[in-house]
């Protein structure tokens, strides 16, 4: 699945996603950095939202929340859902991603996004 | 009242004890836990219960032999014992009530139909239950007027039903103080005092840390029968553990009568290892405590991280005294169970936060408050303030020696703070969901840590 987020596509694969919604209200946490977006409430349990573009450096404005299976349910705020289609990839360095597309978009690993929210969350991280 | 708590944890043994004897009753065993029992219900002035066990224990020791289905009898009875402690806890005597027609069974051996009576208990799998909750928690939310007043009667229910009683731990703590102190050569007994109710989860954490400490009060504390002898001291060491229910918080202090932290070698060891910080703090140390358990002869330490960690996940703290040649005392406090918290809730126009209503000791209005800089004056104290939010404060959550400053004061919220999951937990206690979105409530341990 094809996400935009800061004028940057990434993919997700569609195995992982454990659903899309419009993105609803949510509570901003204080004091979290910025890709941090906040606590959504989903299935009865907090879930965490990161903003995928700010995670990369960008900004925007996000109106989807891709909820992602990891160790728990991690979601995605992205600005655009643009469907699916069938990639190979190849293997990527940056720890947030588990490779490259043939379109040379960045594949995301919803384990490495729930890793860099466990370190804010447990209080070690900044 | 801690007469009460004592009674209620041996009827509890007595109902496993007659439960145990249920799938082939041994006739004078069974009287024996009769007789115990009366005992103690005599002491606490239970009359009716008193008279029912003297008419029971006299009828089974006249028996020759063991009447048929005589064991879902004594399974029904350790039901109701355990239902009756359930109820005297909470100050209540209905099971009373049953004696006297079982008495009459028994005198009559009609025990065809008691097993039909048994499995009014069901057991639950603790998941479905903590599901359950949330759904109940989110009706309540949902619901408007009468219809939110029973959602929120079944959410209390539920919330009751994941409740556990702390003295049910004991015969589990007095076997880990039997083998430790098998390991060690040293004699030492278990005193238990008090109770109180407690999340099961927070059950299952607490257990852990009173097994660290009575492990290491054994090991490190009570010295050798001979030693103690010679101290002019009992040569059976006592660990004792007392449980405490104090408005929102729950303490229970381990004590030992042993030899206590030899301070000076601690802080030598401290010395060698390059650990700053008083004694009493750094035995606390993770890097204290792997190097004590390498050489368990130097000091006193195993675990004790381990034991701070797990009060700390549960938003509590430890502290310790001791006195040299006197003994020890481990004073944990908790916050009892979050399942019906009080949350003052705060923040800015957009993000809201909660910290626990116990973990306040007061709200101040911008008025009474000084500001200098990152401190401020609060009549003769200077407290840190901590500003999470951007914004003119309306108000000043005070927590410990800290001043946390509200733009906005929302609400003190009542109802269930739920854990996060596993990989979010640590800044936070858990959540509480209102207005349709989670609030995390801080760890008020954190806060201070980190401020």
């Amino acid at each position: 699945m094809r996400v935009r987020a800061g004028g940057r596509s990434f993919a997700v694969q569609v195995r992982r996603v454990l659903g899309v919604l419009r993105l609803p209200p949510g509570n901003p946490l204080p004091g979290a950095p910025r890709w941090l977006g906040g606590l959504w409430a989903w299935r009865g349990e907090a879930l965490p939202g990161v903003r995928l573009a700010e995670l990369f450096g960008g900004e925007s404005s996000p109106q989807w929340l891709v909820i992602l299976e990891a160790e728990a349910p991690i979601g995605l705020l992205v600005e655009e859902v643009l469907g699916t289609a069938e990639t190979e990839w190849s293997p990527a360095e940056d720890p947030l991603l588990v490779g490259i597309s043939e379109a040379g978009e960045g594949v995301i690993d919803p384990q490495g996004i729930l890793k860099v929210c466990e370190s804010w969350f447990s209080g070690r991280g900044t | 009242m801690e007469l009460w708590s004592e009674f209620i944890d041996e009827m509890l043994r007595v109902a496993q004890g007659l439960r145990s004897q249920a799938p082939e009753p041994d006739l004078r065993e069974v009287a024996r836990h009769l007789h115990t029992l009366k005992g103690a219900a005599g002491f606490v002035g239970l009359d009716e219960l008193v008279s029912f066990l003297h008419a029971a224990e006299e009828e089974i020791k006249g028996w020759k032999e063991t009447p048929d289905e005589f064991g879902h009898y004594l399974a029904y009875l350790a039901d109701l014992l355990e239902e009756g402690a359930e109820q005297l806890a909470r100050e209540r005597r209905e099971f009373l009530g049953e004696l006297p027609r079982l008495l009459e069974d028994l005198k009559a051996k009609k025990f065809s139909g008691y097993w039909a009576k048994l499995g009014r208990r069901v057991w639950v799998d603790a998941d479905a239950l903590e599901e359950l909750l949330a759904l109940a928690g989110e009706l309540a939310e949902a619901a408007e007027g009468k219809l939110k007043l029973l959602a929120e009667n079944l959410r209390s229910k539920i919330a009751s039903l994941r409740l556990v009683r702390l003295g049910r731990l004991r015969p589990y703590l007095e076997s880990a103080l039997e083998r430790e102190a098998g390991l060690q050569g040293k004699l030492a007994r278990l005193e238990f005092r008090g109770d109180a109710e407690v999340e099961r989860e927070a059950a299952e954490a607490v257990a852990e840390a009173l097994v660290h400490l009575i492990r290491n009060a054994v090991a490190h504390g009570i010295e050798a029968p001979e030693e103690r002898e010679k101290l002019g001291k009992p040569p059976v060491g006592t660990v004792s553990v007392s449980v405490r229910a104090e408005g929102e918080q729950l303490m229970i202090a381990v004590e030992d009568d042993g030899r206590g932290i030899d301070l000076r070698a601690v802080r030598e060891r401290a010395r060698q290892l390059g650990l700053e910080g008083e004694p009493l703090e750094v035995i606390f140390h993770p890097s204290f405590s792997l190097k004590a358990e390498v050489d368990l002869s130097a000091g006193r330490g195993v675990g004790l991280d381990a034991v701070r960690r797990a009060v700390e996940e549960l938003g509590g703290e430890v502290s310790v005294q001791t006195e040299q040649g006197r003994g020890t005392r481990f004073l944990l406090v908790l916050p009892t169970g979050l399942s019906n918290a009080h949350v003052l809730v705060f923040g800015d126009g957009s993000s809201r936060i909660g910290v626990l209503a116990s973990a306040v000791s007061g709200v101040h209005e911008p008025s009474e408050v000084k500001l200098e800089g990152r401190w401020a004056k609060l009549g003769d104290e200077v407290l840190k303030v901590v500003s999470l939010f951007e914004g003119e404060p309306e108000g000043f959550v005070r927590v410990g020696r800290l001043l946390l400053a509200a733009p906005r004061l929302y609400e003190v919220a009542r109802g269930i703070v739920r854990k996060f999951k596993e990989p979010f937990r640590g800044r936070f206690l858990g959540y509480l969901v209102s207005a349709g979105v989670p609030v995390p409530v801080l760890n008020p341990k954190w806060l201070l840590r980190n401020f």
